[in-house]
């Protein structure tokens, strides 16, 4: 059907083009793992137990959140160059348009986060085929859930560098009261985003898949998880669509 | 004559502002249709209304037969489209952008590769097809864009300015492509361009100045009207030299972006006596046949070239 066919090649395309630029590719998984052996060495020396294990899953998390940036940033890029005006007057769906580009956002993020996993085993992280399962699909809903809602601010703002800035003004925060660093907080209102935010579905799949024997009971379930970042998944992807569909007469 | 585009009544607006306003228009099968006119004139706004990136009004423009707006996808699969910003993945050789459009037009396998050879070769491009498209030159990268747009087997080509920013040569090479894919595949092609010398070679050409219909019609007969010949001349005072010419002379003056302009049908007799009346005055004097230029300042009073950019 002409609409798959059109998410493949958008997907094939972003996939490729950002292998071409390997910039790109170093800096998410370098700048993540920068700040695991740092602040995962430093907090270990101070708390007397071992933060690197602990922030591991909040690494993987924001090589992640980091390659969904640059690729969502691209939105803007093609944009400018006219590469999406030729996509846009292509005999295909709208949402086959933003499927493709998400898809591939999300593929490139999740391999971007799997890339860690051999430092895994230096914090004593243990393979089991259901639990690892579930990390990547963790990691790929998360991926797919930032890169649809960072499709939707794309495509509503005209410069990359404006689009870095706000991305991480809001996805830091995201990353941060996730359980990726911290697992709890006294505060109610910060407790109440923790559970609003998909990050911290994502981040709890993760650690379960990483460390498949730890006591998890404060933790999100499984299956809560995976529905929840389903959930979020559909809701960005169809704003993102609709924000498309709906913006064809502006320029 | 089969008309490929029908055009009514066509308004459109950014905000209050009218970019076009009651455009009506056919192009026949087979034709090279021109859209001619100043930056802002209107010619940008009809290339993104036709090509689907704007929206218009239901039974404002008719594709093929089909409504533009009901029929959006099946009008986009008869069309191929060349932009004026590059629309070429920069990153990516040369024929994986031509195998993402096939993708994109529902072509795959065996058919997509032979289609991509066949326009790979029609535009001699078959050696650089493993290149990265940021590594070929400007004029190569338009050939590109040409075979991208040409992939789809469209009835339709509608080009916006595609050969800005190229130099002489190459532009007369894009032309001769344009010229002969109409020639053998009977296709029709709707082009926009500020290049006198691009719209001469359109066999039809819609004058376009602030969103309204100017003129429409064949090249030399918009030439034609006019009539006869064009003589312009510098001045010392333009402003008062043109009053002593009609007074004198008993002609028709224009004032044009400083030029004193006269259009008359043996405007060569009036050298010498313009000479011999006002040898201070007249600092230079230049008579040719009028161009599509003067066919724009005949109909609007302004020159088309100063408003560009």
């Amino acid at each position: 059907m002409n609409f798959w066919l059109a998410v493949y090649t958008l997907w094939q395309r972003e996939l490729v083009r950002f292998y071409r630029q390997p910039s790109r590719v170093v800096g998410a998984v370098g700048t993540a793992l920068l700040f695991w052996v740092v602040l995962g060495t430093g907090i270990s020396g101070i708390s007397g137990t071992d933060y690197r294990a602990y922030f591991f899953p909040g690494t993987m998390v924001m090589s992640v959140m980091f390659t969904c940036i640059f690729s969502n940033a691209s939105i803007i890029e093609d944009r400018q160059a006219g590469f999406l005006q030729s996509v846009l007057v292509a005999p295909v769906p709208r949402a086959a348009i933003v499927m493709g580009k998400i898809l591939g956002g999300a593929t490139l993020s999740t391999l971007q986060g799997l890339v860690l996993l051999p430092f895994a085993g230096t914090v004593g992280a243990r393979f089991a085929p259901l639990p690892a399962m579930g990390l990547v699909l963790s990691l790929f809903l998360l991926s797919f859930v930032i890169n649809a809602g960072g499709f939707w601010l794309a495509w509503k703002i005209d410069s990359p560098p404006g689009f870095h800035t706000i991305m991480n003004m809001i996805l830091l925060p995201m990353w941060m009261a996730s359980g990726a660093v911290f697992s709890a907080s006294a505060s109610p209102w910060l407790k109440f985003f923790m559970m609003i935010n998909p990050f911290t579905y994502g981040v709890a799949g993760v650690r379960r898949g990483l460390f498949p024997a730890g006591d998890f009971t404060q933790l999100p379930s499984p299956s809560l998880c995976i529905i929840l970042l389903t959930a979020f998944s559909v809701f960005f992807y169809a704003l993102s669509s609709w924000v498309v569909e709906k913006s064809e007469m502006r320029n | 004559m089969e008309n490929v585009v029908e055009v009514e009544n066509l308004s459109f607006h950014y905000g209050d502002k009218a970019a076009l306003s009651g455009l009506t228009f056919s192009v026949g099968r087979g034709e090279i249709f021109g859209f001619l006119g100043p930056n802002g004139g209107g010619k940008t706004t009809t290339f993104k209304i036709l090509s689907t990136l704007f929206s218009c009004q239901p039974g404002q423009v008719k594709m093929f037969g089909m409504d533009l707006v009901k029929e959006k996808i099946q009008i986009r699969r008869k069309m191929g489209i060349v932009f004026q910003l590059p629309a070429l993945d920069k990153k990516l050789k040369v024929r994986e952008n031509l195998e993402h459009q096939g993708h994109l037009y529902g072509l795959a396998g065996k058919e997509l590769q032979d289609r991509i050879d066949r326009d790979l070769e029609r535009l001699s491009l078959k050696n650089r097809e493993k290149d990265k498209v940021e590594t070929l030159s400007g004029g190569l990268q338009r050939r590109v864009e040409l075979a991208k747009a040409l992939l789809s087997n469209p009835e339709l080509m509608i080009l916006d300015e595609p050969s800005t920013g190229l130099d002489p040569a190459a532009r007369k090479e894009f032309w001769g492509h344009l010229e002969s894919l109409r020639k053998e595949k009977g296709m029709t092609v709707l082009v926009t361009t500020h290049y006198l010398e691009e719209a001469d070679r359109c066999d039809r050409l819609l004058i376009l100045d602030q969103g309204k219909k100017v003129a429409l019609g064949n090249p030399d007969q918009l030439k034609a009207e006019i009539g006869g010949e064009v003589l312009r001349l510098r001045a010392k005072n333009p402003n008062d030299l043109m009053a002593q010419i009609t007074q004198k002379l008993k002609v028709k003056t224009l004032l044009v972006g400083g030029l004193i302009q006269i259009e008359e049908k043996k405007a060569h007799n009036l050298v010498g006596p313009l000479l011999e009346a006002f040898p201070e005055e007249i600092l230079s004097l230049t008579l040719g046949l009028p161009t599509l230029e003067d066919v724009f300042i005949h109909k609007t009073g302004r020159r088309m070239l100063e408003e560009r950019e």
